[in-house]
């Protein structure tokens, strides 16, 4: 239930009816019990996944109490608040909620900022001033569902939506028991050793990005520009619905180790789809996040960090759960990844930008017991390196710096690389940070990973102010003596670094950008346009990219053969607004209102496959379409790349030029992370289809109301495709 | 001498005629329009399409254009200029436009200095607003071929 904004014009409109309303504060709400209680319910079923059960927000999505809520809806009226919430909301599936759920949710948001139910029901036409009726000053019996005593009770099946229970009503997720459900046992399994994480072999996707430099390449050629117009489905797989869909299929000895929602962790026969061992972790998710991005494998143990911040060891063989244990509490999640680093288990950690004791870091542990060995604060410390950049808030209230895609490493060097993403809430008018840098945020980090200290870093943007995350991968590459590390994020800019020193070797635009007024291509330093500089809270302002970037979690793939990055990129732009905070623990998030819009220049084209030759920053072949990319790029020593889009399609393109040699159409929009194996000397490709995947699925949901997408049922899926027998 | 001073008076001559703005070449400049969007909430009454192509002579922007397939009548099309492309800006001009869900634009405005420079950098945009769009529902920024 994001986006809870609208036109600038609204504070105009609602001023101009100002003087029709007729509720002071304190007056009873044009809401009754019966709809709050039942709005309760359908909020959690629909809404609290992304906006948090306790109102709160989290990511993308506002928070719908507190200074956010005020700053937002205060001088609007509960008519406008409908109208917004019916048409957008739930995100991706906006106006398919029945009208009284609709009316029910909004009569809970209003009740549990502080709105007292009375005798007349809400409906969409109930026009009332919002801050005469509701203060944002959240209600804890309503969060709790305690009913006044005063208060008359809903009768049975009031204001239900169709086919509503009772209590979870609307949308609300099948009963999903959790545990060791499907026991199993992989036979012939080989441990993953040092040296096969080093130096994987060629049938082999061991981990996130296929080898520790990143690259997402294989070296299996027996699919090629020539013969992929003959792939074919081998088998595919229903994968647990609900959540979000960004998993990297991992494959050992012909053994697919699949992260699904919900904290699933399955094994499956790579080859003939058949699952072998499941285990559902949990918590149950019910947003469109909470994607789990990839798994680890080392030895005899499969490794997943999961969305309520903890990291599970699992015996690779039969799934049963060896140990466990917890980085953080919720709302702290992790979602991007682990990776494995001389017998410890890396991860990074999200939900950082909400206010809290514990802030944001990087933490290893034992692959063995799980105890954890270090950890590396993202948002340092007063006292500590860079703790004077955060323009001297205090330690809890120095939000995100989330790390939420896994590292890289280098093992010569022995240096793993990490992005963060920028602080938060995303404005820094919001925030309180000024004009200070608020390190470790959007920067690139060489950490040691024996004992997660800091080698050098290199923030990309001092002090980001709208949400233009530099937290992406980090890809290795070396040309001659020079060992270099590529990264590139919202902006769109493709940045060079020296591994082992840090230092800026350069930057290449790759899409339209006009946020930062000046780019000085010797030092890498980004000079933002003057209004950004001096921006205020609740004014709205330009950004091209927007938060779906430039380039998103959708990773790029280094094609060794040709020396090109391939980077999937999407064009689109935002007006956004950084709402007021409360300054305290559990407040904070990511505090904007976004208003979308095509990026100009572009025809409305929203995807572009770019390929940059890494030694000369030289663009070697570019496209764009209309939809844009939502899975990785893979490159193959067959010479293919291949990617899938919001539209379904799943491409296969000539690594050297770019052009289109296959695509064919799946069931849900193509997103995640593809991998390819071999098995028995033939060669596979895996992807996901299916729904969530945060701003590069959101903004096209918006802008592009001309491709059509099944809304029934998240029909999260892995396809396996190989050529014919 | 003579001739030295003979020729400076020349170059400055040539200098003066060159950077005359009356005998500069005529810049042209296009746009499509894009339908606004912004939300949810908004994008079904923010439909629609249209071209617009811009000449620069001298300091006088003249615009022509067509649009269609809005949701709702056009109430006013405006010409804003913003620091660099894709930030819309204050309303520097009006284009004359007949009304209903289709029609031509077409109209001209004399820019400053300062608003030539952000015409350079991308940062005029023409907007059609709507009954059922009023603070925009279709837009683009000036372009030349070359940007």
């Amino acid at each position: 239930m994001n986006r809870n904004g609208k036109m600038i014009g609204f504070a105009v409109i609602a001023a101009s009816l100002g003087g029709a309303y007729a509720l002071a504060q304190g007056a009873t709400g044009p809401m009754t019990q019966a709809q709050v209680t039942a709005g309760r319910a359908d909020y959690i079923a629909n809404c609290a996944g992304c906006h948090a059960p306790g109102l709160t927000g989290a990511g993308d999505a506002p928070a719908l109490t507190g200074a956010t809520f005020n700053s937002a809806w205060a001088d609007k009226s509960t008519k406008e608040m409908h109208q917004f919430i019916s048409t957008s909301m739930p995100y991706g599936n906006a106006g398919q909620l029945s009208p009284a759920t609709y009316t029910n949710i909004v009569s809970y948001i209003l009740a549990a900022n502080g709105a007292k139910p009375g005798d007349k029901p809400f409906t969409k036409d109930t026009d009332v001033k919002v801050s005469t009726i509701a203060d944002g000053k959240i209600v804890a019996a309503v969060l709790a569902g305690t009913v006044p005593a005063a208060a008359p009770r809903p009768a049975a099946g009031a204001a239900r939506p169709a086919g509503g229970d009772g209590d979870g009503g609307g949308r609300g997720a099948p009963a999903f028991n959790l545990g060791h459900t499907v026991q199993g046992t992989v036979k012939n399994y080989s441990d993953v050793t040092d040296d096969n994480l080093k130096k994987p072999a060629d049938g082999d996707w061991l981990m996130f990005r296929r080898n520790y430099q990143g690259w997402s390449y294989s070296p299996l050629n027996q699919i090629t520009p020539d013969n992929v117009k003959n792939l074919q489905l081998k088998w595919s797989w229903a994968m647990v619905g609900g959540g979000a869909v960004e998993v990297t299929p991992i494959v050992h000895d012909g053994i697919m180790f699949l992260s699904n929602s919900n904290n699933t962790v399955q094994a499956l026969d790579a080859k003939t789809g058949e699952l072998i061992w499941e285990n559902r972790l949990g918590p149950v998710q019910t947003s469109a996040y909470g994607a789990t991005r990839s798994l680890g494998l080392y030895k005899n143990k499969v490794f997943v960090a999961t969305t309520d911040a903890k990291i599970h060891g699992l015996d690779a063989r039969t799934g049963k759960e060896l140990w466990s244990t917890t980085i953080d509490t919720p709302p702290k999640s992790e979602t991007g990844g682990v990776m494995v680093i001389n017998g410890k288990v890396l991860t990074g950690l999200m939900g950082c930008d909400q206010y809290s004791v514990t802030g944001c870091y990087i933490s290893a542990y034992d692959t063995e017991t799980g105890k954890q060995l270090w950890k590396f604060q993202t948002n340092a410390r007063t006292g500590t390196p860079g703790g004077d950049t955060w323009n001297g808030l205090p330690d809890e209230l120095r939000g995100g710096t989330d790390t939420w895609i896994a590292g890289t490493y280098d093992p010569e060097l022995n240096t793993t690389y990490w992005g963060t993403a920028q602080a938060k809430p995303w404005l820094r008018a919001s925030r309180g940070t000024a004009d200070k840098a608020a390190l470790f945020s959007t920067s690139t980090l060489a950490l040691d990973p024996d004992t997660g200290k800091l080698k050098w870093y290199f923030q990309h943007i001092p002090g980001e102010s709208l949400d233009l995350d530099e937290v992406y991968e980090r890809v290795l590459i070396d040309h001659g003596a020079s060992k270099e590390v590529f990264t590139i994020g919202k902006t769109g800019f493709l940045w060079k670094l020296d591994r082992v020193t840090g230092k800026f070797l350069g930057i290449k635009p790759t899409v339209f950008q006009n946020v930062f007024a000046k780019v000085d291509e010797k030092t890498g330093a980004l000079e933002y346009r003057k209004d950004i500089l001096e921006q205020k809270t609740n004014q709205y302002y330009s950004s091209c990219p927007g938060p779906e970037g430039g380039h998103d979690w959708q990773a790029t793939s280094y094609h060794q053969p040709t020396d090109n990055l391939i980077i999937p990129l999407s064009q689109s732009c935002v007006m956004i607004a950084g709402r007021d905070v409360d300054k305290k623990i559990g407040s904070g998030g990511t505090a904007a209102t976004q208003l979308f819009f095509f990026m100009p220049g572009t025809n409305q084209n929203m995807g572009r496959l770019t390929a940059v030759n890494t030694a000369t920053m030289a663009t070697t072949w570019t496209w764009q379409q209309r939809s844009p990319f939502l899975t990785s790029v893979i490159s193959t020593g067959g010479g293919v790349a291949f990617i899938g889009d919001f539209d379904r399609n799943f491409k296969a393109v000539d690594a050297k030029t770019g052009k289109i040699v296959w695509q064919t159409r799946l069931g849900q929009m193509v997103e995640g992370y593809p991998s390819t194996f071999a098995i028995d000397g033939k060669q596979y490709l895996a992807v996901t289809a299916g729904t969530g995947g945060g701003s590069p699925f959101q903004k096209p949901s918006t802008l592009l109301t001309d491709v059509h997408r099944p809304l029934n049922g998240t029909g999260h899926e892995v396809y396996v495709f190989g050529l014919p027998d | 001498m003579f001739r030295q001073r003979t020729h400076y008076v020349l170059i400055a001559g040539l200098v003066s005629l060159l950077a005359a703005p009356a005998f500069a070449a005529d810049v042209q400049y296009s746009t499509p329009l894009d339908p606004v969007a912004f939300d949810n909430s908004t994008v079904k009454n923010n439909v629609g399409t249209g071209e617009i192509t811009a000449t620069l002579s001298g300091k006088t922007l003249t615009v022509t254009g067509k649009y269609s397939g809005l949701s709702s009548a056009a109430t006013k099309a405006e010409v804003k200029i913003g620091p660099v492309m894709g930030v819309p800006g204050p309303v520097v001009g009006e284009l004359k436009i007949p009304g209903g869900m289709s029609g031509d634009i077409s109209g001209s405005i004399t820019l400053t200095s300062a608003q030539l420079a952000s015409l350079n950098k991308g940062g005029v945009s023409v907007v059609i607003n709507s009954e059922k769009a009023p603070n925009g529902n279709l837009w683009g920024w000036l372009q030349t071929a070359a940007q």
